[in-house]
């Protein structure tokens, strides 16, 4: 009866594992240059951007937040990228000012859910419009062009056949996955997350912790500017437009709960995934863009289910 | 008490945030949206530009209340508005709305309110905007339509139309394509978002020149890649893998860059797009894309303070339907518009 038990809960933690291999046999059967080593490589270029929010969308909801505001802030420190990836400026200073900008939308966000106590969707509601208003301001509204050709190079190049915006990806897997599974401050982010009131009873700086996640999403997002300017050749004040809802469907997809303090790395990994290789494989298959909405749509309602589910079994 | 402090200003900050949004430029709203409407070079509006009218006693107010001003498209329109009423002595007020028509129908009410004696506006929708119209007409204010048409806004107390032409902007782009690839081969169309008019009349020029080449095979669906350069960029590698295309045909340039990021630069994929703003011209330089038809809406909007000031002085227009034409620019005439 236990050993059944245990199989359910296993079946509910690796079901979007499932499915995800499941999609990518259907798709090679229906399509087999899906992979193709080329298509493969346009898989993890796609995944890289949506990828990197969704690790830093992935702290903030472990922790029991939740942020609205991380497209625009991809598109505002992506601007900010732009202006300064012009001309012979060294590029390092174009990416340290767009984490930099991006860390300060952040902390921002992190001081008025943690201090202020707005309602998290409340608050980065608030910065999504507000700095989306300082994309636009900064850029006149305008497409920002004339990136030199070392920054369009980044995103455009890659070392051993691995695109290089798939190896920004892997590093921040890599580091969040350490920090989130290995680390004191891991442990009390899923603290904060599970039980707030409890978290702060047991001596941690709940306020500093929350801060904190957001102040991640943040500065993730101003790297995905750096790296969505650089991929898309041009700084554009209307970019990354709902970044936020795809960071938060890979994890919510890979199995972290809205209500906060479940949630394993590798499962916003498989989540972002799943969500790429759905658009991807969709193309391929030439069907229609709007089937790719009533897929995603579904998807995600159904992982959700599952979570649910899953949950109310091991209670 | 800090805490109830800090709750304040956290308020004071969203609500600023809240009322610049409202204010003009910000709002999260898609790139390009309806660019309707064409270029002008040898415009079919000279007629009504030569003819400028100088104003009769007093400044005359007018309002422009475009669609959004959040791309280079709705920019140049702003400042060609604001250089034509500098031009004519006009008190010229700009006004966004932010791709929302309900908050555009109260900007009109309050434009008529405020004694504005002509009002120009692009619609956010083109069936939305009739009554609001009309209801400004009734009180005696001159509402003008730029750049996209309402639907039959002739019987809604419209006075004029300056726009270009979708649907001939789509036949121009298509005809080059056509001409480039001697007729035949395999293309795929890449659109903005599902249901946008300028989008919707695009296509159907694009159809309408497709009808004549049988040998020009659409090998798949278009794609809606929300006028957006990273969607379009994404959705042309997956393609890319799959298929062998000879062409991508977009319907703004934003899109067509972003194919033109995933083909590469001289590819020998003919990639195309349309309006015509800096960052097409700068892939069209460099060899990422074919060309693209240019739309001026300037041109647009500065014709349609022209007949807007007529009007006012009571003299009758030649001929209320304006339309700018638009032109072809590839690697050959780019210079001339950078």
């Amino acid at each position: 009866m236990k050993q059944n038990k245990s199989v359910k809960a296993l079946v509910s933690e690796y079901f979007i594992f499932v499915i995800f291999i499941v999609l990518v046999i259907g798709l090679t059967i229906l399509k087999p240059s899906f992979i193709t080593p080329g298509n493969l490589v346009n898989i993890l270029k796609q995944a890289s951007i949506n990828g990197i929010l969704a690790f830093g969308m992935m702290f903030v909801i472990i922790s029991g937040g939740f942020d609205m505001s991380v497209g625009s802030t991809v598109a505002f420190s992506g601007i900010l990228a732009a202006l300064l990836g012009r001309g012979d400026n060294p590029l390092i200073f174009a990416l340290i000012v767009a984490m930099l900008a991006g860390l300060a939308v952040g902390i921002v966000n992190g001081v008025g859910v943690a201090v202020g106590d707005l309602p998290p969707f409340i608050m980065t509601l608030g910065t999504m419009t507000a700095v989306r208003g300082l994309a636009l301001l900064v850029s006149n509204g305008k497409p920002v062009i004339g990136m030199s050709e070392q920054y369009k190079a980044i995103a455009a190049g890659s070392f051993l056949g691995i695109p290089m915006l798939a190896i920004f990806l892997l590093i921040i897997i890599v580091v969040c996955s350490f920090v989130l599974a290995k680390t004191v401050y891991g442990r009390r982010v899923y603290a904060c997350g599970g039980n707030l009131q409890a978290a702060r009873v047991a001596g941690i700086n709940t306020t500093l912790i929350r801060i904190s996640t957001f102040a991640i999403a943040g500065f993730l997002a101003g790297l995905s500017g750096f790296l969505m300017t650089s991929r898309v050749t041009i700084g554009q004040p209307t970019a990354a437009e709902s970044y936020e809802m795809d960071a938060i469907t890979a994890c919510v997809v890979g199995g972290v709960s809205m209500t906060g303090g479940v949630g394993k790395p590798w499962g916003v990994v498989v989540g972002t995934l799943l969500i790429t290789v759905i658009a991807n494989g969709l193309d391929i298959l030439g069907v229609s863009s709007h089937w790719q909405k009533i897929v995603k749509g579904l998807i995600i309602v159904i992982a959700v289910l599952i979570d649910v589910k899953g949950k109310s079994k091991k209670d | 008490m800090k805490k109830k402090m800090l709750a304040i200003l956290m308020t004071g900050v969203l609500a600023a945030a809240v009322l610049t949004g409202c204010g003009g430029s910000s709002s999260a709203s898609s790139t390009d949206s309806s660019d309707s409407a064409a270029e002008a070079t040898e415009e079919t509006a000279e007629e009504t530009a030569d003819t400028a009218a100088e104003p009769a006693g007093g400044t005359y107010k007018i309002a422009l209340i475009q669609q959004h001003q959040t791309n280079a498209f709705q920019i140049g329109v702003s400042e060609a508005a604001q250089a034509k009423a500098d031009e004519l002595g006009v008190e010229l007020t700009i006004l966004s709305a932010d791709q929302d028509a309900a908050k555009q129908i109260s900007q009109i009410e309050q434009c008529v309110s405020e004694g504005y004696q002509a009002i120009l506006f692009e619609p956010v929708d083109p069936d939305g905007l009739g009554d609001a119209a009309q209801a400004a007409a009734d009180k005696g204010v001159i509402v003008i339509n730029v750049i996209s048409p309402c639907t039959d806004w002739e019987n809604h107390g419209i006075s004029a139309l300056s726009c270009g032409d979708n649907v001939t902007a789509g036949e121009t782009e298509m005809q080059h394509v056509a001409d480039l690839l001697g007729g035949k081969g395999n293309i795929a169309i890449l659109t903005g978002p599902s249901g946008d008019a300028g989008g919707l009349q695009r296509l159907e020029g694009y159809e309408n020149i497709l009808k004549n080449y049988p040998d020009m095979v659409q090998v798949v669906e278009p794609a809606d890649c929300q006028w957006d350069t990273a969607t379009a960029q994404g959705t042309v590698e997956s393609w890319l893998s799959a298929y062998d295309l000879d062409a991508i045909v977009c319907e703004n340039d934003g899109m067509a860059v972003g194919a033109g990021n995933a083909a590469g630069a001289n590819s020998g994929i003919v990639i195309t797009g349309v309006d015509g703003t800096p960052d097409g011209f700068e892939a069209i330089v460099d060899g990422r894309i074919t060309g693209t038809v240019s739309q001026d809406g300037g041109a647009m909007a500065a014709n349609g303070i022209e007949a807007a000031v007529k009007l006012i002085n009571g003299e009758q227009l030649e001929n209320n339907t304006i339309i700018t034409t638009n032109i072809w620019i590839d690697a050959n005439n780019v210079a001339d518009y950078q």
